[in-house]
């Protein structure tokens, strides 16, 4: 399984790369784009900084992703969460400017775990009692909470920026700084690795993390064992909350410093992406994420120079996924062993 | 058909399963397959219907070498296989698991869907009545899952059928309508292999018998009636102290009172959808003796052993006493569920469950060995305390390797040690001989035995082949209510 979940993500980011070298080769006729898209953005230090910028998001929201997919859930809601979090992270900041700058993002912290937390506690709630899909109940949930948080956006926490759709910018005091001008990485992307790696610790190295790993495997025989499953059940499904709505917060502290109307576009898909790559293994998230991050930002960074379209990062994200299903199925169909 | 294995080699990792057995089988006939535990009789099944690629040798059919890429070759040249753990759909219906896989018939003949309905209704007449087709197949008991996965095969209208330990998930009755089936099929003209460990079995119902001895040689009887029992490593009868175990409270848990510690439950009553009911079934079973529950599925002794080992979600009338040394449990069923986590944890007795589904409850294809086993040990998987289990079981496995790579003996064996290595206080055993070979099935009987001779609560619930006579307590499960009691 392990080889079947390496040659996965190996063939998916091989298959994305030779796609996107093509069609931008393709779409704007010429092999500089395709040749910009594979050394460009190693050029330019605001493009290398977007790289590793992106990444983190990736790699909070992926790290979410991978506990819930080790206990064979899918959290299809990442979107919706992240949104969620940024928003109430916007929202807190903006609330608490008498606080002092340490209690007041202490207090967008707080909130940006615990909204979408009780996110994905709904879709508990719901399978706890009604048997709902995880998979769907996420989905719908964040695919409720999407238009609310933009009416909120374009209503009564607008800031007042014109035309654009965002909540007032936070102050200067609470916002992370950027670390390699002129680019958006902040200096608390650096952190995400140790979580991915302390993710894998626990998954691989704990007590906890088998029981999360055998109840992946087998609700039937994790019941059997006498393991808490509805505990199990809730306790991921609110990590996968909490570090979706943390994606949210660095998002806003760190990076955009206003919550600006769908900024979440794509974020939740790319995470469950990487972490599908990496085969839900916390500490592969982190060269999956920095891999996607690099193809998805050197794309775009294409369709900026060469006129190519942005719908590109979003067909490079379709391929990818496509491949990583087929493989996925294949891989389930051949890891049959003697009886 | 007639067909043939010449010299067929197949090696795994770390260990050799065949090594260069020749077996033929005669079309028109009921051939048996046995051999211990680990022999090479699944392995030989597998590559006969094209699931497992062998290393070296060859099949013959009808005398000419054929090779089989997939099971869809084997089925297009008619073999069809009835594995002992069927494998379903389990979110789609018996009807439609049916349907899968089964668009092949004889010699590559696509079958219409219409045609495949009639013949499964057909097959379910006259081999299943009880199988209802509409429910899905995560609601079925082990023994509609054999005849689900057999209509499957024979709605191919096979020339060669392969059933791998059929009788596993049946009760005596559903065995004799089965091999009186399977006759009526040989006389047309099927080649039937059938893989047992039940050796009457063997003698009584098919016409030859192949031994296979682990995987290096095998051994032909052209007419069952020659070989006898003795052939097949015999079985030493149950040599511990009867009256011990019958009578007997070693007193380990029980301190100085005599049966003090007790697992009662009384006034059962619960009425599942789509499974047998119980009706106020009442039964203790003691410390320092077996209790031993007899009865058929459709008798409901598969809701029971739900029951009673925690997995039951249907509402459940009715209340659970445990009496230790220390303390008295009680639970009223209808108001607090009964789940393994309360019988492994809560009462504090370390109780051992080892249920009739070995496949996808008490293991699962997919683990690895390691987790297989440490999974309910504390911390990490351990590769010391897998090795040890390992070595307890006399089984031959590498950490690593999945639990799919267990033959059902194998399995079952690395169950009861897994399960009984944790001291437990009270143990319960479902079907706990079903696919063990004569050695085996006698070594877990003394195995319970010495348990409870120990003092502990030994429960087992048992459609077939367990001993009575070892038994101080046996209840007999008959149409959702129970008779019977301390002998």
């Amino acid at each position: 399984m392990k080889q079947a979940v390496r040659t996965t993500g190996i063939l998916s980011v091989t298959v994305g790369l030779l796609f996107t070298v093509l069609l931008l080769a393709a779409s704007s006729g010429s092999i500089a784009a395709a040749k910009d898209f594979l050394t460009g953005s190693f050029t330019s230090l605001y493009y290398f900084g977007a790289i590793l910028n992106t990444a983190s998001f990736f790699m909070a929201a992926g790290l979410g992703d991978a506990i819930l997919l080790t206990t064979g859930e899918f959290n299809l809601g990442g979107e919706g969460q992240i949104y969620a979090g940024g928003f109430i992270t916007a929202v807190v900041l903006s609330a608490t400017t008498t606080l002092p700058p340490a209690v007041s993002l202490i207090c967008a912290l707080v909130a940006a775990a615990a909204v979408p937390a009780c996110m994905t506690l709904i879709s508990g709630l719901l399978k706890q009692f009604k048997n709902a899909n995880i998979l769907l109940t996420t989905f719908l949930v964040s695919a409720a909470v999407i238009p609310f948080i933009d009416s909120l956006i374009a209503g009564p926490f607008r800031g007042p920026y014109g035309n654009l759709l965002a909540t007032p910018f936070i102050r200067q005091s609470v916002r992370f700084s950027h670390i390699l001008a002129p680019s958006p990485l902040s200096a608390v992307a650096l952190t995400l690795p140790l979580f991915c790696i302390s993710g894998g610790y626990f998954i691989y190295r704990t007590r906890q993390g088998k029981i999360l790993q055998i109840t992946g495997i087998s609700n039937e025989f994790a019941e059997y064992c006498g393991y808490p499953r509805t505990k199990i059940m809730y306790s991921t499904l609110i990590a996968a909350g909490i570090l979706h709505g943390l994606t949210g917060f660095i998002a806003v502290t760190g990076t955009y410093y206003t919550c600006h109307s769908g900024f979440y576009s794509g974020l939740g898909w790319d995470a469950l992406s990487c972490s599908l790559i990496a085969g839900s293994n916390p500490v592969a998230l982190i060269p999956s994420c920095l891999i996607l991050s690099c193809i998805f930002t050197s794309a775009d960074r294409v369709a900026l120079n060469y006129n190519s379209g942005f719908d590109i990062s979003a067909l490079i994200q379709g391929v990818m996924l496509f491949c990583i299903a087929i493989q996925y199925a294949g891989g389930k169909k051949n890891d049959r062993h003697h009886p | 058909m007639d067909i043939a294995l010449s010299h067929v080699s197949k090696r795994y990792l770390h260990k050799v399963v065949l090594e260069n057995p020749s077996v033929a089988f005669k079309g028109g006939m009921i051939h048996a397959l046995l051999g211990e535990n680990g022999a090479g009789k699944s392995t030989t099944a597998a590559i006969l219907s094209g699931a497992l690629q062998y290393d070296k040798g060859s099949i013959l059919i009808d005398g000419n070498a054929v090779h089989f890429e997939t099971p869809r070759d084997a089925v297009r040249t008619g073999i069809v296989c009835v594995k002992q753990r069927p494998l379903l759909a389990a979110s789609i219906s018996v009807m439609e698991n049916i349907l899968l896989g089964s668009e092949y018939s004889l010699a590559g003949k696509k079958l219409k869907r219409r045609e495949i309905i009639q013949e499964a209704q057909k097959y379910r007449q006259k081999w299943a009545p009880q199988l209802d087709f509409h429910t899905r197949a995560a609601r079925i008991g082990g023994d509609e899952r054999f005849y689900t996965s057999l209509i499957a095969a024979l709605v191919c209208k096979p020339s060669v059928l392969i059933l791998d330990e059929p009788s596993a998930l049946l009760d005596w009755e559903q065995r004799r309508a089965l091999y009186a089936n399977i006759r009526e099929l040989a006389c047309n003209g099927m080649n039937i292999i059938v893989i047992t460990h039940i050796m009457q079995e063997a003698e009584l119902y098919t016409d030859t018998i192949t031994v296979l001895r682990k995987g290096k040689a095998a051994e032909q009887y052209e007419h069952s009636s020659t070989f006898t029992t003795a052939e097949l490593s015999p079985p030493k009868k149950a040599s511990m102290d009867k009256t011990a175990v019958k009578d007997g409270c070693n007193k380990i848990y029980c301190g100085q009172c005599v049966r003090k510690c007790a697992v009662s439950f009384s006034g059962i009553t619960i009425r599942p959808k789509k499974r047998p009911a119980l009706y106020d079934v009442s039964f203790t079973a003691e410390c320092g003796i077996i209790t031993l529950v007899k009865g058929l599925q459709e008798s409901g002794l598969g809701t029971l052993e739900d029951v009673v080992t925690g997995m039951e979600n249907t509402r459940t009338e009715g209340t659970l006493t445990i009496e230790t040394p220390t303390e008295h449990l009680e639970r009223n069923l209808k108001l607090k569920k009964l789940t393994p986590y309360f019988l492994r944890y809560t009462t504090g007795m370390h109780t051992a469950i080892i249920p009739s589904d070995r496949t996808f409850r008490a293991s699962h294809p997919d683990l690895s060995i390691g987790q297989f086993l440490c999974a309910m040990h504390n911390g990490m998987v351990n590769k010391n305390y897998s090795d040890s289990l390992i070595q307890k079981a006399g089984v031959t496995i590498q950490n690593e390797e999945k639990a799919s790579a267990l033959s059902g003996g194998m399995l079952q064996r690395l169950i009861l040690v897994r399960e009984l290595d944790t001291d437990p206080q009270y143990i319960i055993a479902c079907e706990p001989l079903q696919g063990l070979d004569a050695q085996s099935s006698d070594r877990t009987v003394k195995l319970l035995a010495s348990f409870a001779a120990k003092g502990c609560i030994v429960l087992v619930l048992s459609s077939s082949d367990f001993p009575d006579e070892l038994c101080g307590s046996v209840y007999k499960l008959t149409g959702g209510t129970i008779t019977g009691g301390r002998k």
